[in-house]
C-alpha cells in the first residue's frame, strides 16, 4: 500500500470579517510517496508545505481533491497508526520531564511501558542524549535536545511513515549529524519519510525526490540522479 | 484508556504549573477574612457571626473555583496550541472527541480537588474559631459540615459547566484577549441568566421567547449556588440534589457533544 498518495489537492483560506479574502494555499498538487522513499518538499516561505503537511495528516480538509495514506482518508484515525509526525518546533509540555513526555506519547499510541522506555532507550543513546537529562524538565533542554526528543517519541512508535517539518532548523552541525545518521538509519531499514526542509545540502543527502513549490503551486521536481547542486537548481527554478 | 492518560496529563499539568497555589492564595484571604470578621464583630451576635463566616468562605470558595476554572482551561487548551501539541496528538491515531474528553476530565478533576482541598481549610478554620475563639458559643461544627461540603461541591460543578464554555472559546476565537474577556463575560452572564427568565415570565411581548431562549442557552450558576441556603443552615431536600447535579451534568454534556460535533468538521491551524 502507498504511504501517501494526493491527487489535484487545493485548499484555500478565507480571511477577513468583511472582505472575505482568500489565499490558495495549496493548488492543484499531485504526487505519491512510494514505500521506503524519502520525499522531500522544498520552497520559500509561504509556499504552503505546512498547510499540505496539516492535509497530510488529517488535520484540515481539503476543498477539492483526494489524499490517502496507506489506501485510507487522514481524516479517519486508522489511517495514521502508522504515521509519526515532528513539527517544526518540537511539540513537548516544557512543564515535564523528558521520560514523561516519551511515556505519555507512547502510551496514547498503544505501547506498553517496558517497550516505550526499552525503544526510547535505543533512540536516545544513539542520538547521544544523555540519560540523566532525562529527569529534568523539558524547559531545561536546549533547541538540539528538544528536537532529538522529539524525534525520539516520534520514532518509538516504528512508523512506517514519518513526517518531519524542518527537522534541522536552528540546531548546531553536531546535532544535525546526529539527526541526518538516524534519518539514514531509518532509511536503510524501508522506512518513508516526507520532509519539508529550508536547508538544502542536508536534504541533498537524503532526498530520493524533490518537490519545489512556491505560491501553493508545483514549481518543479527534482531527482538525485540528475546530479549537481541542489541549491543552485532551486535558485535557478524560483529565479527565472 | 488514551481518554484517562490525557487526563492524567493535564491534572499533572495542574499540579505543576501550581494550580493548588491559587486555591491556596484564595483560602488565605479567605482565614485573613475570617480572622478580621471574629476581631470586628462581637460575639452577642454570634449568628451573625457564623452567617458572615459561612457567606465569606463559601463566596471566596466559589471566586477561586471560576477563576481556577477560565485560567487553567485557557492555559491548558492555548499552551497545546502554541507548543504544537494539539497538532501532534491529533495526528496520533487518537479521535478528536478523546483529546477534548481527556482534557474537560483533567480539568474537571483540578477544579474538584482545588474544591475539595478548600472546602477542606474552611472547615478548618470555622472549626477553629469555634471551639478556640468562641467556646461559650456552644457552636456545633458538624451540623455545618455536610451543608459546606454540598455548597463547595454544588459551586465546583457549575466551575465545571463555566469550563466548558472556556474550552470552546479557545478553539472558536484566535485572540487570547478576546478568549479571556469573554470567560469572564460568559460568568457574569451565567450568573445573571436566572433573571433573564424571571424578565421572560414578566414579558408580553416579542421579547419573551428570545430571553427564554438566552436563558437555555447560557449556564445558570445560581441554580448551582448554596451559599445562602448554607448560611441560614437551610438545607437542600436530596430530590433538589439529585436535580441540582442532573441540570449540572446534562448541560455540561450537551454543550460538550455539540462542540464535539463543530470540532469533527475544524481545520486545526
Amino acid at each position: 500500500m502507498t504511504p501517501i498518495s494526493v491527487e489535484q489537492l487545493c485548499k484555500t483560506y478565507v480571511t477577513g470579517l468583511n472582505a472575505r479574502q482568500t489565499v490558495r494555499a495549496v493548488d492543484n498538487i499531485s504526487f505519491t510517496v512510494s514505500d521506503g522513499q524519502t520525499y522531500v518538499l522544498v520552497g520559500p516561505n509561504g509556499a504552503g508545505k505546512t498547510s499540505l503537511i496539516r492535509l497530510l495528516l488529517g488535520l484540515m480538509r481539503p476543498d477539492k481533491g483526494k489524499i490517502t495514506l496507506y489506501g485510507e482518508n487522514p481524516g479517519i484515525p486508522k489511517a495514521r497508526q502508522r504515521v509519526a509526525y515532528v513539527p517544526e518546533t518540537p511539540a513537548l509540555y516544557p512543564w515535564a520531564s523528558g521520560d514523561e513526555n516519551i511515556l505519555y506519547f507512547g502510551r496514547l499510541k498503544g505501547l506498553a511501558a517496558e517497550a516505550i522506555r526499552e525503544r526510547s532507550n535505543h533512540w536516545l543513546r544513539r542520538m547521544h542524549l544523555d540519560e540523566p537529562r532525562q529527569k529534568n524538565a523539558v524547559s531545561t533542554y536546549s533547541k538540539g535536545m528538544r528536537q532529538k526528543l522529539a524525534l525520539t517519541i516520534a520514532l518509538i512508535q516504528n512508523p512506517g511513515l514519518l513526517i518531519l517539518d524542518e527537522p534541522f532548523s536552528g540546531l548546531d552541525p553536531l546535532s544535525r549529524r546526529d539527526i541526518i545518521d538516524v534519518l539514514k538509519e531509518l532509511q536503510g531499514g524501508g522506512t518513508s519519510m516526507f520532509i519539508c526542509s529550508h536547508i538544502l545540502s542536508d536534504v541533498q543527502q537524503l532526498a530520493h525526490a524533490v518537490h519545489l513549490l512556491n505560491l501553493g503551486k508545483t514549481v518543479d521536481y527534482w531527482n538525485p540522479t540528475q546530479g549537481g547542486s541542489l541549491e543552485d537548481w532551486y535558485i535557478g527554478k524560483l529565479r527565472t | 484508556m488514551n481518554i484517562l492518560s490525557i487526563a492524567r496529563m493535564t491534572l499533572l499539568e495542574a499540579w505543576r504549573g501550581k494550580v493548588l497555589w491559587l486555591t491556596a492564595f484564595f483560602a488565605f484571604v479567605m482565614v485573613t477574612l475570617t480572622y478580621a470578621l471574629s476581631e470586628y464583630i462581637h460575639s452577642s451576635d454570634i449568628a451573625t457571626y457564623y452567617k458572615l463566616l459561612i457567606d465569606g468562605g463559601l463566596s471566596t470558595l466559589s471566586m477561586g473555583l471560576f477563576i481556577i476554572a477560565i485560567f487553567f482551561t485557557f492555559q491548558t487548551i492555548i499552551n497545546d496550541k502554541k507548543q504544537k501539541t494539539l497538532p501532534v496528538l491529533l495526528s496520533m491515531p487518537l479521535p478528536r472527541h478523546s483529546y477534548v474528553l481527556g482534557k474537560f476530565l483533567g480539568i474537571a478533576a483540578t477544579i474538584f480537588e482545588s474544591a475539595i482541598l478548600f472546602c477542606g481549610i474552611l472547615l478548618v478554620t470555622l472549626g477553629f474559631f469555634i471551639h478556640h475563639q468562641l467556646e461559650h458559643a456552644h457552636g456545633n461544627l458538624q451540623a455545618w459540615i455536610p451543608l459546606v461540603v454540598w455548597a463547595s461541591l454544588a459551586f465546583a460543578l457549575a466551575a465545571c459547566m463555566q469550563a466548558v464554555g472556556v474550552m470552546i472559546l479557545c478553539f472558536v476565537m484566535e485572540s487570547e484577549f478576546l478568549i479571556l474577556f469573554s470567560s469572564f463575560g460568559l460568568w457574569g452572564l451565567g450568573a445573571l441568566s436566572h433573571d433573564f427568565r424571571q424578565l421572560a415570565e414578566d414579558a408580553q411581548t416579542w421579547i419573551q421567547p428570545v430571553l427564554i431562549g438566552v436563558y437555555h442557552l447560557l449556564p445558570d450558576f445560581s441554580t448551582l449556588n448554596f451559599l445562602s441556603d448554607t448560611a441560614y443552615q437551610v438545607s437542600a431536600s436530596s430530590s433538589e440534589m439529585a436535580l441540582v447535579c442532573l441540570y449540572g451534568v446534562s448541560y455540561v454534556l450537551v454543550v460538550l457533544m455539540v462542540f464535539l460535533m463543530i470540532l469533527a468538521k475544524k481545520d486545526i491551524t
